[in-house]
């Protein structure tokens, strides 16, 4: 009994800090976008929805929506591919399996800040370690942050260089719960590899790869600091996506409420289609067979 | 050491023999000494915060210096954070919603210090900023009031290398077009691609490109309000004038090296230290950079003013000051910013020897300032800042300053970045200037 009250006091607990450090800032962010607020410290005016309409009017919103989709998206597609593919490699036996095993997962640990420092470095167009090399083969390099496709292309390279790992990592948990005997039993009836993979490997995944991909789903349309970092969401908004707008926004203009309702609606826009995602991959397979 | 066993009472001591009852009030005890400390530590004596955004080793030590030095004759402690311009504001902002305003700082835009004035949260200084003569436009009143301690202008000067002017046998421009072509004389191409850039002028949406980019358009008599805070920047002849501004900045953009869309204030200066660029723009804080990094380099430049297409000549800046916070602790903010403008103004001026560029112009005739020996090497272009804040020829304006007197609206401007983006549709988008124009004008009018 006494530790049933343990349970609950701790329950209880957590519930209060997590709703003190998430549900009161999501509520204060929410209750901000039905204001107009000039300044940090500045008077509060309630205007309803106007936030709202000013934001979904801008075509700068939509600018900035369909571009975080587009980062979303290829980022997300590449990490997989390549996260599932270096997954397989690492789970044969070989020599050092284990130290490149280790290596691999070394760019998820490297903070986004000295990650975008290192590939502002390498790209520099005037000083940078890839013009450098590329000058040695008589061929110059182009300036990536002037272009919308070679800005957006950095964003998600430099993403897919930082969070494959995190990919890998699930991935490679995943196919060690696969057990052996079905490969076996596959190939004494003649499956080749590419059989295997599609009818043992992949559904074996299906679980991890669900949720892999609702979480970098999540935390790549929400990316911030890498686009700030990078580009700031130029040249001419071609980075811009929601989070950035909302900051810009909020910290550049002074346009609170303006800024919290873009981080609103990008919050239930998010939250939409995750749960379309799950309707559609439960997480559940029991669920998925029904 | 006993083993705690659930359920059993006469095993309650756990680590280290320490019972859940002792834990429990020890726990206590900590977290209650740790919650009283601040009051504890006020009841002893005065605490100041300080928010300094002046970097430089150099600053931040003729800071601390002056700060020990108050403590050790008043008692008053002074704490010091120091952080970056860029994020100084957000900083100073949260601090007052926090419940924990900073009671200085240190800024560095009007937009800022207006902000706060809007807000409400600053301390006239008007008594203190009025006992001195300024420079052209130091003194700024908002409302009657002075609301910043000035100490430098932070002009936007064209530097340009002599050597190669000599080399090239090319003269001070007088005029845009005399500029263009000195900086296409001094391009230096590799293949398709700008090796050596004839000249910087940055391009990004942050504040780099709003306190550096626009000497040639107010060179060209462009104005943003009229005199009853109209939106004229798309009107008549003023409209063509930015026009022109626009046709030279994407003919200049030519002759840039790449990367100009993500350049900072740091590089503005690296790229000429480093021969990168033939021209750049930036403060006196080039000097010391150069005298720090390439000492050769640092004899063979020179400066002047924006020029415009028919003549005109002008200069962009950006004051820095000192502000006071509206706190209980506020008469004790003014007594020690007093205390520092009367005993260590000098010293702080001589931290950033070059970029300190004196508002107040008693300082000229400072003799301890006048004799640091980095300011004795480099007068003539001490003396070149000096008429340029003494001399009507040259305009003297910034996109926070804009309109007929000081106001938030350009300061509204100048944080959205308007103006940078009409740079960047003609300069990235190829937009036919008057669109880019036309555009600018309606989102300003949309902001105010």
């Amino acid at each position: 009994m006494a530790q049933d009250w343990r349970i609950v006091t701790l329950f209880i607990g957590s519930i209060l800090v997590l709703g003190a450090i998430i549900g009161g800032p999501l509520v204060y962010a929410i209750m901000l976008s039905f204001y107009s607020a000039k300044s940090f410290v500045g008077e509060l005016q309630w205007v309803g929805l106007a936030n709202y309409a000013k934001a979904i009017q801008d075509p700068l919103f939509w600018q900035s929506f369909a571009n975080g989709l587009m980062i979303a998206l290829s980022a997300i597609f590449l990490q997989v591919v390549l996260g599932v593919g270096i997954a397989l490699v690492l789970n044969r036996r070989f020599f050092g399996q284990s130290v490149v095993r280790a290596v691999s997962i070394l760019p998820y640990f490297l903070p986004t800040v000295v990650a975008c420092l290192i590939a502002q470095w390498i790209l520099d167009p005037n000083y940078g370690l890839l013009k450098s090399l590329l000058a040695s083969f008589g061929i110059g390099i182009a300036d990536w942050s002037s272009q919308a496709f070679t800005a957006r292309g950095t964003i998600v390279l430099v993403s897919v260089w930082l969070w494959t790992p995190f990919v890998v990592t699930c991935v490679l948990a995943g196919l060690q719960t696969i057990p052996t005997q079905l490969y076996e039993a596959a190939r004494v009836d003649g499956a080749g590899p590419w059989r295997q993979f599609w009818h043992i490997t992949l559904p074996g995944l299906r679980s991890v790869l669900v949720v892999v991909i609702l979480l970098r789903g999540i935390w790549m349309f929400n990316k911030f600091d890498l686009i700030w970092l990078l580009t700031k969401g130029g040249p001419l908004n071609q980075t811009e996506t929601l989070p950035t707008l909302a900051y810009r926004k909020s910290f550049l203009e002074f346009n609170l409420g303006g800024g919290a309702a873009v981080a609103t609606i990008s919050f239930l826009i998010l939250a939409g289609v995750m749960l379309i995602y799950l309707r559609l991959f439960p997480i559940d397979d029991t669920k998925q067979e029904r | 050491m006993g083993i705690y066993i659930p359920g059993d009472k006469k095993a309650g001591t756990g680590l280290f023999g320490l019972t859940r009852r002792n834990f429990l009030v020890s726990s206590a005890a900590v977290i209650g000494t740790g919650l009283a400390a601040p009051a504890v530590r006020a009841q002893s004596g005065v605490t100041l915060r300080f928010l300094n955004n002046e970097t430089s080793a150099a600053s931040q030590a003729a800071l601390r210096n002056a700060c020990d030095e108050y403590e050790a004759k008043t008692g008053v402690k002074i704490i010091i954070d120091s952080s970056p311009i860029s994020g100084s504001m957000e900083k100073a902002m949260a601090a007052i919603n926090g419940g924990q305003p900073y009671d200085l700082m240190t800024a560095s835009f009007i937009a800022t210090v207006l902000e706060f004035v809007h807000a409400g949260v600053l301390v006239p200084l008007t008594d203190m900023v009025k006992r001195y003569d300024w420079g052209r436009g130091a003194a700024w009143d908002y409302e009657g009031e002075n609301w910043y301690y000035p100490f430098d202008y932070n002009l936007v000067m064209n530097y340009y290398r002599k050597d190669l002017y000599a080399e090239k046998g090319l003269k001070i421009p007088e005029t845009s077009d005399q500029f263009l072509e000195n900086c296409r004389a001094l391009t230096v191409l590799d293949g398709s691609n700008v090796d050596v850039g004839g000249c910087v002028v940055p391009l990004a949406s942050d504040s780099a490109t709003n306190w550096a980019a626009f000497g040639n358009m107010f060179a060209e008599g462009v104005e943003l309000f009229d005199g009853d805070w109209n939106v004229v920047l798309d009107q008549g002849e003023n409209a063509d004038r930015a026009k022109r501004f626009l046709d030279l900045y994407a003919e200049l953009y030519k002759t840039m090296p790449p990367g100009m869309n993500t350049v900072s204030f740091a590089q503005l200066m690296s790229l000429f230290a480093t021969g990168k660029s033939a021209h750049t723009l930036y403060s006196g804080r080039l000097v010391e950079a150069l005298e720090a990094t390439n000492p050769e380099l640092a004899d063979k430049y020179g400066v002047f003013a924006s020029p415009g297409s028919s003549g005109g000549k002008a200069l962009s800046y950006a004051f820095d000051g000192f502000c006071v916070f509206k706190t209980p602790q506020s008469e004790e903010a003014l007594k020690f910013l007093q205390w520092f403008v009367d005993e260590h103004y000098v010293d702080w001026l001589l931290s950033a020897w070059m970029n300190n560029h004196p508002a107040r112009m008693d300082i000229y005739e400072n003799e301890r300032w006048k004799s640091h020996p980095m300011i004795q090497k480099h007068w003539e272009t001490m003396m070149t800042m000096k008429s340029f804040i003494e001399s009507d020829d040259v305009v003297i304006k910034a996109i926070d300053t804009s309109g007929p007197s000081i106001d938030i609206r350009p300061c509204t401007v100048f944080n959205a970045n308007v103006m940078p983006e009409m740079l960047q549709q003609k300069a990235l988008g190829n937009a036919p200037s008057a669109d880019c124009i036309a555009a600018a004008a309606q989102r300003i009018r949309s902001l105010i």
